[in-house]
């Protein structure tokens, strides 16, 4: 029988386990030389490690220490060296901690009792100020890290309205929200998550808006991540959420920093992670997954109609191969007689049974969708062209596919993307292979015991306490107006209650003045 | 973590009501009014609804008189221990017995009109696990998804009934108001099967957050779906008459796999059956929780997640027990008669023997 303990590694072949040099809490003291020592002992002198020396006639005096890659060296040049050298030419004093704080002119500066931290300091792109014949040590904020400019949404892209998108940097990110909520009340907490990364994580809310359970609700989850790092918000959205076997999203994610903004104001709350331009909203119902900025930037006419257009397009894209499949395999006495012609005619010659023939060309098509993801810009289009319509022209000549198969399923693909949210439109990318199976064994009863089981699963779905079908289940009149269609503005003077915000009435009279 | 409370509004009561009542009597209701009445089945019906008011005064009587309680936990207080337990016993069993005969009935329909050639076991272990899974998610479950599903079921439930009157023949359905003298309240007690499901709300009552609503919500849901199985009613024996409607097993699909809507749709079929297999097995799973929820509270043990598990096999057996539709229709009748003792007589009888021996808690009762 199958003998695992051969496939145990032996002690040779397993490496070797080296011991973190970081140990818990350890003071600074020393002469500037041993602290500089234990600096690149920790580090393990790495090739952007910069240490600048402040030496007199006397020796030694003052040393800054930083990370090139990280910290802006012209902003440390006038800020830091060029003040304290300076200083050293023309004062013969000592330099002291007091003397330091009245040379540096940089705004943020932190002082640092215990050499991890200072040493954590040193690894976010702060540059250290080791005093001599002092406790602590320096640390001054001077990023200089690669940024990316604010670009308009790759994900989430509109025709009227804002067109700034979130980037890596988080402060960027917060300077972005805080454009749009001038409210002193609205809160900025600060995490730290990771315990490598050390990733910063803000969470932004109404402090007389938001839910305070939730807000409790959030913190508390977020201080349970225990993780070596966070590389993307992905991550953390993946570790709060409320039903974790679940394939629908439970957390919104967005690069829209007005949508943030206007989530924040109906009581939700904003969770910004550093080097992540996806920014996390919670709660998040399904219905939220419909919704853009964009629809509240037009005539709510239009707006409207375009949410209407979204919910087609998404029950089409979802249901159509599977109704497809249980019309012509299983329950064909429920086409109409002219429509059974028309497909009968096309698949004369095809020889895969339908279930078949519509998994294959689905198969096909996911494939083409995943390679044009990583395919050059430039050969794109001619793979598009050259994959997509020519094969499709040769699979129906050629009798392997019938013409309407490969029309549902373009229109599948095509209605897929009229989701406004790339993770709905993944999760409906799967339940709609689950409705197509069970149609293809069971027909109409397949598709509606499938449909049936997917609502249910929904229905049990909760995020942060909100029910993920709200407002449709449990019902809420004045936010079910706002589900399908949008409510102008002069009838919105309320939040939606789906959140519980503490308070309902938005500020202001958002009335017709003119009908006064 | 967030507090989690059980409990649901007046509106989700309002749906998972009347997915439970239209999902249950819709199917069979023309056939058993033309049985039991003739082309004057429809006033039977009128009747049965007139008979169902009192059970919901009842079932919102006893929930104001012993809050947050069931009726499997009242009973022993209104009847003693060994009694009260014995008939809640009782009621447990009808129960089980309305979940198996709903079951049976659409893997019936399915396997008639959609799946012929599926073995019936297939079809039903497919419905029971469907099912099985909604009503595992419990009661805040399930009415979420009857009141997700509702909007879109309503219009199509409405829909297939105003264009089933295609065929309608107002000579079928006469004469109006004249009936032998029996004809009446048979064809009443007969068509109260429809109302069956009001057991399972002896069960969820005590999940009603705001219990001053209870009335009306139940009542309109009564109203609503008793409304959609009239209109089928008048519209099977007016198409096609009640000998006629005797012919087919499930004259309701026939009506709506004729009707059409000219140059739009051949069939109106696919909405109905969409519609009807959505309210039929939230119907079912409604009742499933009910039956769990009920041996939870019986036995005083697990919970009702563990007894939707244990129920499955026992349920599955009954299921496939009868070996025809035949014998399902001769069952039938003898299961009408005696729902109706269950779903009429016991609750009145409960809360006359509450307010007769002062039990529970009189003043909120009042």
């Amino acid at each position: 029988m199958f003998n695992l303990t051969r496939f145990r590694f032996s002690n040779k072949l397993q490496p070797q386990k080296i011991k973190s040099m970081i140990s818990d809490h350890k003071p600074i003291s020393g002469t500037v030389e041993d602290i500089l020592v234990n600096v690149t002992k920790y580090t393990g002198t790495p090739s952007d490690l910069i240490i600048h020396r402040f030496t007199t006639e006397n020796g030694l005096v003052m040393a800054a220490v930083y990370l090139e890659s990280l910290a802006d060296i012209s902003l440390l040049g006038s800020q830091v060296i060029e003040p304290v050298n300076k200083f050293i030419r023309e004062k013969s004093e000592t330099i002291t901690a007091a003397t330091v704080e009245l040379l540096i002119s940089a705004s943020v500066i932190d002082l640092f009792t215990d050499f991890n931290d200072a040493l954590e300091g040193l690894m976010t792109g702060q540059a250290l100020l080791i005093v001599p014949n002092e406790d602590k040590i320096f640390g001054i904020s001077l990023p200089g890290y690669p940024r990316r400019p604010i670009e308009e949404s790759i994900t989430e892209k509109n025709v009227r309205g804002n067109r700034e998108g979130f980037t890596e940097d988080i402060k960027d990110n917060l300077s972005l929200i805080r454009r749009w909520i001038k409210d002193p009340n609205l809160r900025v907490e600060s995490k730290i998550i990771g315990e490598r990364t050390k990733t910063k994580v803000l969470i932004l809310y109404l402090l007389d808006v938001a839910n305070p359970d939730t807000v409790v609700e959030v913190n508390k989850r977020l201080e349970k991540i225990s993780i070596d790092g966070i590389i993307d918000s992905g991550y953390i959205s993946e570790m709060i959420t409320d039903h974790r076997l679940t394939f629908f999203p439970l957390v919104q994610e967005t690069e829209r920093p007005d949508k943030v903004a206007a989530s924040i104001l109906e009581g939700r709350i904003a969770i910004i992670v550093d080097k992540s331009p996806f920014t996390l909203i919670v709660p998040a119902t399904s219905n939220e997954f419909y919704q853009t900025p964009e629809d509240y930037y037009f005539n709510y006419w239009i707006g409207s109609f375009l949410r209407l257009i979204r919910f087609i397009g998404t029950a089409m894209a979802v249901t159509l191969p599977a109704l497809y499949t249980a019309l012509i395999s299983v329950n064909p006495e429920l086409l109409p007689s002219f429509l059974i012609q028309v497909v009968a005619s096309g698949r004369t010659q095809v020889p895969f049974p339908a279930v078949i023939e519509v998994f294959l060309t689905l198969l096909v098509f996911e494939i083409f969708r995943e390679a044009s993801v990583r395919l050059p810009a430039n050969i794109n289009m001619i793979m598009g062209i050259g994959g997509g319509i020519v094969l499709g022209q040769a699979a129906i000549n050629s009798g392997m596919i019938a013409g309407t198969t490969i029309m549902v399923v373009i229109f599948t693909a095509l209605a897929s993307f009229s989701t406004s949210n790339p993770s709905k439109e993944q999760a409906w990318r799967l339940a709609r292979y689950f409705l197509f199976f069970a149609s293809g064994a069971f027909g109409i009863l397949g598709l509606s015991i499938a449909g049936l089981l997917i609502l249910a699963h929904m229905a049990g779905l909760k995020s942060f306490g909100v029910s993920y079908l709200a407002p449709w289940g449990p019902p809420l009149p004045v936010d079910m107006l706002d589900g399908f269609g949008r409510l102008p503005w002069w009838a919105s003077n309320r939040r939606p209650p789906t959140y519980r915000p503490q308070q309902e009435d938005r500020l202001g009279n958002t009335d017709n003045e003119e009908d006064e | 973590m967030l507090k989690e409370t059980t409990g649901i509004g007046p509106g989700l009561l309002f749906n998972i009501m009347f997915s439970s009542l239209y999902g249950y009597g819709v199917i069979s209701s023309p056939y058993v009014a033309a049985k039991y009445m003739g082309s004057n089945g429809y006033l039977g019906f009128i009747l049965a609804i007139m008979l169902a008011t009192p059970v919901v005064l009842c079932a919102v009587r006893l929930g104001k008189r012993f809050p947050g309680k069931s009726i499997i936990e009242y009973l022993p207080l209104v009847c003693g221990k060994i009694i009260g337990k014995g008939i809640a016993s009782f009621f447990l069993l009808f129960l089980l017995i309305i979940t198996v005969w709903a079951t049976r009935q659409i893997a019936d329909l399915s396997n008639g009109f959609f799946l012929n050639r599926t073995p019936l076991w297939a079809i039903a272990i497919i419905l029971l696990s469907t099912t099985a899974y909604i009503s595992h998610k419990g009661i805040e479950g399930i009415t979420r998804l009857a009141a997700f599903i509702f909007p879109v079921a309503v219009v199509f439930i409405f829909l297939s009934a105003v264009f089933s009157f295609q065929g309608f023949k107002l000579d079928y359905v006469r004469p109006v108001f004249y009936t032998q003298d029996y004809q009446l309240p048979l064809g009443a007690l007969q068509m109260f099967y429809i109302f069956f499901p009001l057991a399972a709300l002896f069960m969820f009552y005590p999940y009603l957050t705001k219990t001053q609503k209870g009335f009306k919500t139940i009542l309109a849901a009564v109203l609503l779906a008793s409304t959609a199985i009239l209109i089928f009613v008048v519209s099977g024996i007016g198409t096609y008459g009640a000998a006629g409607v005797l012919r087919y097993s499930w004259p309701v699909m026939a009506l709506t796999m004729k009707a059409n809507i000219p140059y739009l749709m051949q069939t109106i079929g696919l909405f109905f059956v969409v519609s009807y297999f959505s309210q039929i097995c939230l119907a079912i799973a409604g009742l499933y929780f009910a039956l769990a929820l009920a041996t939870t509270q019986l036995l005083g043990i697990l919970n009702y997640k563990r007894f939707v598990l244990l129920w499955f096999p026992i349920i599955m057996f009954l299921i496939l027990a009868p070996p025809s539709v035949v014998d399902i229709r001769f069952l039938s009748d003898y299961l009408r008669t005696a729902g109706f003792l269950v779903v009429f007589g016991l609750p009145l009888l409960i809360w006359l023997l509450a307010a007769l021996l002062k039990r529970g808690d009189t003043f909120g009762a009042k």
